[in-house]
């Protein structure tokens, strides 16, 4: 019925408040840290262009926009989306004990059509604060194991560590998911690219 | 400076257009998903909330119920300063907030027994058969279309918002001719080529019909790059100006117009008033000829159809514009509502208690009808009187195995006397390709308003009698209008869902002036971001 001629990939990034979602893609996607924490205000979603297996794809990573916080999310932040990715803080074991709720939450209100293989990668994120850690690396892989393999990155948004390589993983796997879904999305209209009103296309006959 | 909203579309456009000028918004619902009365839902879902929400069910499953022991308790313990009550009985706390002498706030409890829907019925022939096909529903509980150059879309396009969402054009739109002995389709022509080649009027009729709509695009000073997918001629600039100086000197305009419309048959009046207002005949000429040049400039401005349908269902809207909200520093809540709502003695707003006993200060509340006090549903608002009104839409949602006319996404207008009706009954088609039902089944939206308790199960028959398949099945409903405090659109029968806009336009005027840009375009998310971040850094 469709295939998109743009490559265009929704990302969602999901996890407790506080965990760095919102720094994670600003280290991606404007090699910008910064280490005062304020609730998310201003992040809507970040677009970069992505070279995946030397396919150039458009990948949207959408922020919660601090919707997170009262679990007020809204299923239209949902939809479409072709990857999921699970972000929790190494140092505070309630943030890895929630993902479960958030994956859970994910399956019921995007629908995928092929739950089991719906493409999540998991980041335990904030590793540079060594010495305050709690949740070790067998812990969160044996996780993601038990999900389906899930890929599991250690990251720092703050040190730039493993970002550049967990978005990568992150594209591969959205690109995949898309290809897949294609038959079920239909055409639409995107009212942003405002073309002007084809008046030619009438005026012609008679 | 921080304001509560409660509840659907039109909230959702306030929040946004005020927290993006800056004002620190909370919104609350204490239902569990966004859009109240605009919200859209899977098969299952859909029944719950008629449930809980008609007189039947009270809520129960969504925490509607209030314990009034509890409440009473939570604002003793929560406002500490609650420690008198007044004449009524009503507790009254301090306002801890205020400098020097703090002032007394006086709660008044919010509806408790929030009804929306009343007669809910649901007949079922069989349900679908796969479980898992429930889930790929998304049924509007107020359907609504958006015009390709109404106010919707514009304001969409302009504050960024449309970036989270994605339409699909309808097919077609149609009324039911019941002149003839078996009643057939009138498809509305889409171009000017389809107006010449349209076998259901004649070609006397066809010139008098351009003639109008010309006139209408002159009157509604549409200029020709805008005039849309009819190629009707539009006016240049000099033209413009001498037709607003006609206007000021006495309607010239409207005279001939008027004079063209006498010209016009039954059956064109027919054509225009339910196939492009979407109205019927007693529609007030300037209000027709506003119509039909909005609908002319849609046409053929992203498809051939004026029209557009959200993918995924008509609350994508609220949930665009709660985005743009929090992206600006809104909070949202959803499965918390207000119990109680705080007036200062001089009766202004001052805050509100939660249903769990929270208390928030605030100097602006937008209330949805669904939560408005009792006593404040009835008093007059400031945007005139003619909005507080009783009004019941009388709804039905069918699912069939067969389309009406041709596949695809399509408005139906039933004139008045198709069945035993009044007045125009609309009928919405949607299909998978809006995603609002599985592939090979369609549902049918149908709605009247203004005519009491209607029960459209006649017009059903209807439908069914020229498909030539019953429903799989039918929900019939009724919508009550209850009017209060702000105004809500939301139940509102209209097809094109810019009036949640214009109405929430005028209150942000009446609030902020006229200084401030209503819904202003969104930074691009990394300059909003930096910004952001250069802020913290400093």
């Amino acid at each position: 019925m469709s295939a998109r001629k743009k490559v265009l990939l929704k990302v969602i990034i999901l996890g407790d408040s506080g965990v760095g979602k919102t720094s994670l893609m600003n280290q991606y996607v404007n090699k910008k840290f910064s280490n005062q924490y304020k609730a998310t205000i201003g992040a809507d979603f970040l677009t970069k262009e992505v070279n995946v297996d030397d396919r150039l794809v458009t990948m949207q990573t959408w922020d919660t926009a601090g919707q997170e916080r009262f679990q007020s999310l809204g299923v239209a932040f949902y939809r479409g989306a072709d990857c999921c990715v699970l972000v929790f803080d190494v140092n505070v074991a309630k943030t890895f004990e929630n993902l479960d709720s958030w994956r859970d939450e994910f399956l019921i209100q995007a629908g995928p059509r092929d739950p089991e293989n719906f493409p999540f990668v998991v980041l335990g994120n904030k590793i540079d604060l060594e010495n305050q850690r709690v949740v070790t690396q067998k812990k969160a892989l044996a996780w993601c194991q038990a999900k389906g393999n899930i890929p599991y990155f250690e990251t720092s948004a703050k040190e730039a560590i493993n970002v550049e390589q967990a978005f990568q993983t992150i594209a591969r796997n959205a690109l995949k998911q898309e290809t897949e879904d294609d038959l079920y999305i239909p055409d639409t209209v995107d009212v942003n690219a405002d073309k002007p009103s084809d008046a030619k296309k009438f005026g012609a006959c008679c | 400076m921080a304001e509560d909203l409660d509840g659907g579309e039109f909230e959702a456009v306030l929040a946004a257009s005020l927290g993006r000028m800056g004002r620190r918004v909370l919104h609350l619902d204490a239902l569990p998903f966004y859009g109240e009365t605009s919200s859209t839902h899977d098969l299952d879902q859909l029944e719950e909330c008629l449930e809980q929400l008609s007189s039947g069910g009270q809520g129960g499953a969504y925490g509607l119920h209030f314990d009034e022991d509890k409440i009473a308790r939570s604002i003793k313990v929560a406002a500490w300063e609650a420690t008198e009550c007044d004449k009524m009985g009503r507790p009254v706390i301090e306002d801890g907030c205020s400098r020097g002498r703090p002032d007394r706030l006086t709660a008044m409890p919010s509806n408790r027994r929030p009804i929306m829907y009343a007669n809910v019925r649901v007949e079922a022939r069989e349900e679908p058969k796969q479980g898992e096909a429930k889930k790929h529903f998304n049924i509007d509980l107020s359907p609504r279309l958006n015009l390709s150059s109404g106010r919707m879309i514009s304001s969409l396009v302009q504050s960024g918002v449309g970036r989270y969402l994605e339409f699909v054009p309808l097919k077609w739109t149609s009324f039911l001719d019941g002149s003839s002995p078996a009643p057939c389709l009138c498809k509305i022509p889409m171009s000017k080529a389809e107006i010449f080649q349209s076998k259901i009027i004649t070609p006397m009729e066809k010139r008098l019909l351009m003639k109008f709509l010309q006139q209408s695009v002159v009157l509604g000073g549409v200029s020709e790059a805008a005039a849309g997918g009819w190629a009707i001629e539009g006016i240049g600039e000099s033209e413009r100006e001498q037709l607003g100086f006609q206007r000021a000197v006495g309607h010239v305009g409207n005279a001939k117009h008027a004079e063209e419309e006498a010209r016009l048959t039954e059956k064109l009046k027919d054509f225009i008033a339910l196939g492009i207002c979407f109205s019927s005949r007693d529609l007030p000429l300037p209000k027709a000829v506003e119509r039909v040049t909005t609908y002319t400039r849609s046409l053929g401005r992203y498809a051939d159809s004026a029209f557009l349908c959200c993918l995924y269902g008509a609350s994508e809207l609220p949930q665009g514009f709660c985005r743009m909200s929090a992206v600006y520093g809104g909070t949202y809540v959803l499965r918390k509502g207000p119990s109680q709502f705080l007036f200062k003695d001089d009766g202004s707003a001052g805050g509100i208690i939660c249903n769990d006993g929270k208390i928030f200060r605030a100097p602006l509340i937008f209330c949805s009808p669904f939560y408005c006090p009792k006593e404040l549903l009835t008093s007059p608002n400031s945007l005139g009187n003619d909005m507080v009104e009783e009004r019941v839409v009388s709804r039905c949602i069918c699912i069939s195995e067969r389309a009406i006319g041709d596949d695809g996404s399509s408005l139906l207008v039933l004139p008045p006397r198709s069945c035993d009706n009044s007045v125009p009954i609309r009928v919405l088609q949607l299909d998978w390709s809006t995603q609002s039902a599985p592939r090979g089944l369609y549902l049918w939206l149908l709605w009247a308003s203004e005519l009491g308790s209607f029960d459209l199960s006649s017009a059903v028959t209807l439908l069914e009698s020229m498909t030539g398949s019953s429903c799989v099945k039918r929900v019939i409903y009724y919508h009550q209008l209850r009017q209060g405090f702000w105004v809500t659109p939301n139940l509102s029968p209209a097809v094109d869902s810019g009036e949640a806009i214009e109405v929430a336009e005028a209150i942000f005027r009446q609030i902020v002036g006229s200084e401030h840009v209503f819904l202003d375009a969104m930074q691009e998310p990394e300059s909003g971001i930096d910004e952001e971040y250069h802020k913290i850094l400093e």
